[in-house]
């Protein structure tokens, strides 16, 4: 896979109008519809989509948002964690980063 | 199959009346991929039976139109920040400008152009974004074969989406024989609203269906070309049509277009319809070419000879014969049947 | 469709007419096929594991399904004759020996519904039902899921389907579209034992899956094609020799990405398969369990179900 380019900086978002989403237990089957793909997301990577569809968040905001949401320690949510999940979800489209191919 | 089934395909000529008679067009359709063409314009009046058939169609085809569009939007991410404007081609233009000729279109892969100048980032940017050669072509001489002689690169399978993008930087091969002015055409190539790909302006479109049906291939989707020809004619207005053939000239495209006419006035026309051809302008295909159309098409009984007879005019066109022969060689020598995916069937 | 007559009610040599015409129309649950190819071994099929099915010699309307049954190439015709199943697609078919022609006739009729009939979403499962409801069972071949769904038969349930799950996507519905159940190798002579000599055709020897035999469905069955429900249990069984019995209640979520892979067509259908999948789990539990022996099977689904089985 590509090299995670350098994101300082950059902002992150969502919308919330192209997926569906339904929780079970933690988990959530996201349908998105641009891909017409469905997703099977635990609550960290949807509480990141979720995160950035109200307004746009760069890495680090996201970073601090998803461990006051979930009181999630430095140790239990690393930075590294937040990145490769950030760049799984920009590959399946489900976020984008602002400017870019928009 | 009768001449008339293209018209009764595409909505000008009433359906059979016979059961079997029904059956059987829609076979063909089906067979040869244009059942959801049909599916989009015979609605009206049809068994509820046939309209579950045609819906299965267009299911399909909107699945399709969605993946393309997906895929186009994947494209850009790819290429953003490069300033790169491809040219989408085909049935991802028609897609992604709601033509007509999109109405219940299959459509598998992804074409577009880009100048010979931007190729090699273009394949860089997608390897980068998870596209990798195809397996069936991905050996050294295919690989070769492709970059030397053709008109595009060897065709990018992305990891994991299974999809494929074929990047073309001509609209022919840079052996055959005749080519067209693609600069010309590139320059009057106009953006989709909202994105950063472009496509061809209706007239062009046009001419590009022509060169891709008569100039290119073995004339391999018949029907489908026809239909699709048809129903892109249809929407050019009165001042496309009148330039349509001095357009074709300019760009170097006139053969095949003179036939897409000759085929659209030929299949589609009412009875006693006024020719498309204009005689100062352009000459009929010759006749063995015109029969060998219209047994491909309706599947006559001499259609094999008829397939063997376009299969060596279409290398014939796209290559010098110091370079035809030894490659037909080696394709008799190394034939291997298009790789298929094969389909995970759980079934017995 | 009220008019129409099943296999067993026509002469032999009029159904033998009929396929050669290519007009012999099955209809069954939301399909008609229209099937051409007439073959003894085949003839011997319909009439015999066929006989309930409501037909037509001549079709009344178009039909959803297109299946020849014809011989690979002009020499196969009439030397070591061979026959293979064309849906009118290509598919990666083995020609078979004409004594075969039940399996291509199968095999054929299963491939045109999996990769053709997307009105439903398609889900390689076995489905039967009770009043309250439908038991959809998913598996990989050789997990049992036969031999389960000929057990149930035999516990008050009806047969939907041995090979679909066919699930609305207007209403999130199964519809029935009871096919003969296939059995292979060891399960033939075990539903046999179960259900019956006279309920199980005549086995198929040699086929590149083995011995394969087919276990009739019954006329009720078969009356009753045109009747949805919803469901009320997914399972996913997994036959282990010797294993204990256990069952482990799934995520919905985590059910639903079991199903989908076993779908033909579920990412074809987009976004209306997501709301027919997520409305069909809403309010039901999904279970996975593994067993030893059928007996153990049914002790499960009975524990699940809270109904008496045995």
């Amino acid at each position: 896979m590509a090299a995670v380019p350098p994101t300082t900086g950059k902002k992150w978002s969502s919308d919330s109008r192209q997926y569906l989403a339904i929780e079970y237990d933690d988990t959530f089957l996201v349908y998105f519809r641009p891909s017409g793909e469905t997703h099977f997301l635990n609550f960290l990577s949807y509480g990141m989509v979720d995160a950035v569809s109200s307004m746009p968040l760069s890495e680090e905001e996201i970073l601090a948002r998803m461990r006051t949401d979930f009181s999630l320690t430095a140790e239990e949510l690393p930075e590294a964690l937040v990145a490769t999940t950030l760049s799984e979800l920009d590959q399946a489209g489900l976020i984008s980063a602002l400017g870019a191919g928009a | 199959m009768q001449k008339s089934a293209l018209k009764q395909i595409v909505g000008i000529a009433p359906l059979p009346e016979k059961v079997m008679d029904r059956i059987d067009l829609v076979r063909y359709a089906d067979a040869n991929h244009i059942l959801g063409q049909m599916a989009s314009v015979d609605t009206a009046g049809v068994s509820d039976r046939l309209n579950d058939i045609f819906r299965n169609a267009l299911l399909r085809a909107g699945h399709d139109h969605t993946m393309l569009q997906f895929e186009m939007n994947r494209l850009e991410h790819a290429l953003s920040g490069t300033g790169i404007e491809p040219v989408v081609l085909k049935g991802g233009a028609y897609v992604a400008q709601g033509k007509r000729a999109a109405g219940g279109r299959r459509v598998s892969d992804l074409d577009i152009l880009v100048t010979e100048g931007e190729l090699d980032e273009v394949e860089a940017r997608l390897k980068q974004a998870g596209w990798s050669p195809d397996e069936a072509t991905d050996n050294e001489y295919d690989q070769a074969y492709y970059r030397e002689h053709m008109h595009e690169l060897p065709p990018l399978r992305h990891a994991k989406r299974g999809t494929i993008i074929d990047v073309h930087h001509r609209l022919l091969p840079k052996t055959a024989r005749s080519n067209v002015d693609v600069a010309l055409m590139q320059q009057s190539a106009t953006r989709v609203a909202g994105t950063l790909v472009k496509t061809f302006d209706d007239v062009d479109m046009f001419i590009h269906s022509a060169v891709h049906a008569f100039a290119d291939g073995a004339i391999d989707t018949p029907a489908r070309s026809l239909v699709e020809l048809y129903m892109l004619y249809s929407e050019l207005s009165f001042n496309d049509t009148s330039r349509l053939q001095i357009r074709a000239k300019a760009v170097g495209a006139s053969k095949p277009v003179s036939t897409a006419l000759w085929a659209i006035d030929e299949f589609f026309s009412a009875d006693g319809a006024p020719a498309l051809l204009n005689k100062t302008l352009t000459e009929k295909p010759h006749f063995i070419l015109r029969w060998a159309i219209t047994s491909k098409t309706f599947e006559r009984r001499l259609a094999p000879l008829a397939k063997a007879l376009l299969y060596i005019r279409s290398h014939y066109l796209r290559m010098p014969l110091r370079l035809l022969v030894p490659h037909l060689a080696r394709k008799a020598i190394a034939w291997r049947p298009s790789v298929q995916k094969p389909v995970e069937l759980p079934f017995p | 469709m009220s008019a129409l007559s099943c296999v067993a009610s026509y002469q032999r040599r009029d159904l033998r007419a009929a396929l050669r015409n290519g007009s012999f129309t099955l209809h069954l649950g939301p399909f008609s096929h229209l099937i051409s190819g007439a073959s003894e071994p085949l003839l011997d099929y319909l009439t015999d594991t066929y006989r309930d099915y409501p037909v037509e010699l001549s079709p009344s309307d178009v039909t959803d399904v297109l299946l020849r049954l014809e011989a690979p190439n002009v020499l196969r015709r009439f030397v070591r004759r061979q026959i293979t199943p064309n849906p009118g697609f290509k598919i990666p078919a083995v020609p078979l020996p004409l004594s075969m022609a039940p399996l291509a006739f199968e095999m054929g009729l299963n491939l045109s519904v999996a990769l053709k009939c997307c009105r439903f979403i398609n889900v390689h499962a076995g489905v039967v039902a009770d009043e309250t409801g439908a038991i959809v069972m998913s598996a990989a071949s050789g997990a049992g899921k036969s031999t389960l769904t000929a057990a149930l038969l035999q516990h008050g349930y009806r047969l939907f389907s041995d090979e679909f799950a066919l699930i609305g996507l207007d209403q999130p519905l199964l519809h029935p579209y009871p096919r003969a159940i296939s059995l292979k190798q060891e399960t033939i002579p075990v539903v046999r034992d179960m259900v019956g000599d006279n309920w199980i055709s005549k086995t198929v020897t040699g086929t590149p899956k083995g011995d394969i035999a087919y276990y009739r469905a019954r006329a009720s069955d078969v009356a009753q094609d045109k009747i949805p429900t919803k469901a009320k249990l997914v399972l996913f069984p997994n036959f282990e020799k010797g294993a204990r019995p256990v069952a482990r209640q799934l995520n919905p979520a985590e059910a639903i990405m079991r199903l989908v892979p076993a779908s033909t067509n579920y990412s074809l259908l987009g976004e209306p398969a997501f709301h027919a999948v997520t409305g069909m789990l809403k309010n039901i539990r999904a279970y996975e369990i593994t067993y030893g022996s059928t007996m153990d099977s049914l002790r499960l689904v009975e524990q699940i179900t809270d109904q008496k089985l045995v």
